[in-house]
């Protein structure tokens, strides 16, 4: 059955023109596993949210941090981005859980970059090793990464980096999606799914931190991606997207009423460079839905 | 007893349907002929056809045995060739596949630079759709690959891409196809009303799920979209006047009940991107290039993608102004 199934995801992601992995598995029955190419790596975009949360709560448990105290993100220092205090022009003044909150519902640049410079790129690769996600190298926050990227592109300017992305004909040549790259945050879906499940599992950090995370994941607020495949009012779908030019990914979880859970997470990179594609979003969603039917 | 040769005369005389013609097809006489497919009955222990005054029918048993006869015959024809093969100087063999969508021009310019390049091979161009050209490519029954875009290969080395544009095949009823039209271009949004003749989805999902968007993009959103492969039908979809499509033969080169004309800006391409496994060794290394070349003959092809436009920003993605 799952060698059908595969084969169904395979084709949903050829239909779409992308280069797709996937790992789910059911979380009240640990044996139930799908993969398409779950151990590769890919470059994780905004998924990289997802180590940090967890590394910035294993903080928060060993009184390192105090997650209401408030702290002000200047204009001026905040990293750019489209939504949440990266698209804003004033000062503003938030406490570290909802800074949290919103880099991981928004995929708010300024909130992560402002995290992890208190975090700190030593305790989100404990937190990966804690958990056994051996596949998943943190190197750098958003700010790093887009100087990364105009230096690869030999640019002047984030907007000149992202125009030559999409004018060149082949994104395999372009060192900010190359996962062999030392300088690009990469992960595999198995570590995804691995992440997930101790943080479902209350093993990721304390109960109540654990929580936390499982809250701020359910605020996710894109719905075209993994909640798009899962449309009813009683099922939950909590998740992190990344999205860069080619690449759309998200992780997350599914959860019945009746307890049943699956964690499932997409991997997708587009051989377009294209910012809008709709049919890759639809993809991630399809490649979900065959793939907790068949676990389930 | 000579099997083979008996089964060619049983498959001669079931084409032939008659014993004298089979007789001269294969020059021999009839007694001869009338003697090996008793032989092969008696080996079989079959009756393989029935003589009457009009001719010869086949019994049900022969019906049965035929196509393995043939297949048979085919095999040591295969044979007759590899030895044939082994006795001559060696000649390579040059397979290149391309993705549907070319005209009859293209291909004669790129079967052309082939010759040019390796003038001592054969060269063996055949139409091939993407996803089968990735499992030809992959187990080397085909050496280069002209892939339609976006192509998911894995695994294989990744060459030019070349952008050929697309015109529209319009009704010659329409006005845009008037000789007396006041452009020489029509726009998407001026086929509304029509139908859409696209080449089967499955050939190139991505590619035509492009298409349709770039349609919707600019206008056009057709009133029905009908999958047709074959040539012939587009052109006669197209000349009843209720459909259009889109194709790479130049412009002005319909064929009085249909009409090739440009599209204004060029908002379509076929997209190829050239591929192989591994590297490419003599003599086949200047291929690429040369089929680019055969691509980009006519000035209505360029190698470089439209100008980059002002993105538009999504999920991490910064709003940028220049």
């Amino acid at each position: 059955m799952n060698e059908n199934t595969v084969q169904r995801i395979q084709r949903c992601f050829d239909d779409a023109g992308v280069f797709g992995h996937l790992h789910a598995t059911a979380l009240h029955d640990r044996r139930r596993e799908i993969g398409v190419l779950p151990d590769e790596q890919v470059v994780l975009a905004s998924v990289f949210k997802l180590p940090l949360v967890i590394a910035f709560a294993q903080m928060v448990d060993a009184g390192e941090i105090d997650a209401a105290e408030q702290t002000t993100l200047d204009a001026s220092e905040r990293s750019p981005g489209p939504t949440g205090f990266a698209a804003m022009v004033d000062p503003v003044t938030v406490s570290w859980r909802d800074a949290a909150r919103s880099m991981m519902a928004v995929s708010d640049n300024a909130a992560a970059d402002a995290l992890l410079d208190v975090v700190g790129l030593g305790r989100v690769s404990g937190a990966l090793d804690s958990l056994g996600a051996r596949s998943t190298r943190i190197v750098s926050g958003i700010r790093d990464f887009y100087t990364t990227l105009v230096e690869d592109c030999g640019s002047t300017s984030l907007g000149e980096a992202i125009r030559y992305i999409q004018s060149v004909t082949s994104l395999a040549d372009l060192a900010s999606f190359d996962p062999a790259n030392p300088r690009n945050n990469v992960g595999t879906c198995r570590d995804m799914t691995r992440m997930l499940e101790a943080v479902w599992r209350d093993r990721a950090a304390s109960s109540e931190q654990c929580a936390f995370i499982r809250g701020v994941m359910a605020q996710q607020v894109w719905a075209q991606r993994l909640s798009a495949a899962f449309p009813f009012d009683d099922v939950v779908v909590s998740g992190k997207t990344g999205t860069f030019v080619a690449l759309r990914h998200e992780a997350g979880v599914v959860e019945y009423p009746n307890g049943e859970s699956y964690a499932v997470a997409v991997f997708t990179m587009s051989t377009r460079a294209r910012l809008i594609l709709p049919a890759a979003d639809a993809a991630i969603a399809q490649a979900a839905k065959l793939a907790v039917a068949a676990l389930r | 007893m000579d099997l083979v040769r008996h089964l060619e005369y049983f498959t001669t005389v079931a084409r032939e349907r008659h014993f004298g013609r089979a007789a001269q097809r294969l020059g021999i006489r009839q007694p001869p002929l009338s003697q090996g497919l008793k032989r092969l009955e008696t080996e079989l222990g079959l009756h393989l056809c029935e003589r009457d005054s009009r001719g010869v029918t086949l019994t049900e048993a022969g019906h049965a045995l035929l196509p393995a006869a043939h297949r048979v015959l085919d095999e040591v024809e295969q044979l007759r060739l590899l030895a044939r093969r082994q006795e001559e100087p060696a000649r390579t063999r040059i397979t290149v596949r391309i993705a549907p969508g070319l005209g009859s021009n293209h291909y004669a310019a790129l079967v052309a630079a082939c010759h040019r390049v390796a003038p001592d091979a054969d060269v063996d161009v055949t139409e091939q759709p993407t996803t089968d050209q990735l499992g030809d490519l992959h187990s080397s029954r085909a050496d280069i690959g002209v892939l339609r875009e976006p192509a998911v290969a894995r695994g294989l080395t990744l060459g030019p891409q070349v952008g050929v544009v697309l015109n529209c095949l319009l009704p010659a009823a329409h006005p845009a196809a008037q000789p007396t039209a006041e452009t020489s271009y029509v726009r998407l949004r001026d086929l509304t009303g029509h139908h859409l003749v696209l080449p089967p989805r499955h050939q190139a999902p991505a590619a035509y799920d492009d298409v349709v968007a770039t349609c919707e993009r600019h206008g056009f959103l057709p009133e029905s979209i009908d999958d047709v492969g074959d040539e012939r039908l587009v052109r006669g979809l197209v000349a009843s006047g209720t459909h259009v499509s889109f194709t790479t033969d130049s412009p002005g080169s319909g064929n009085g009940e249909s009409v090739v004309v440009p599209i204004e800006n060029e908002p379509l391409t076929l997209l190829l991107r050239l591929a192989w496994r591994g590297e490419l060794r003599d003599p086949i290394e200047g291929l690429p290039s040369a089929i680019v070349g055969a691509l980009l003959r006519r000035d209505d092809a360029d190698t470089s993608l439209r100008p980059a436009h002002t993105p538009r920003a999504v999920s991490e993605l910064p709003r940028t102004t220049t």
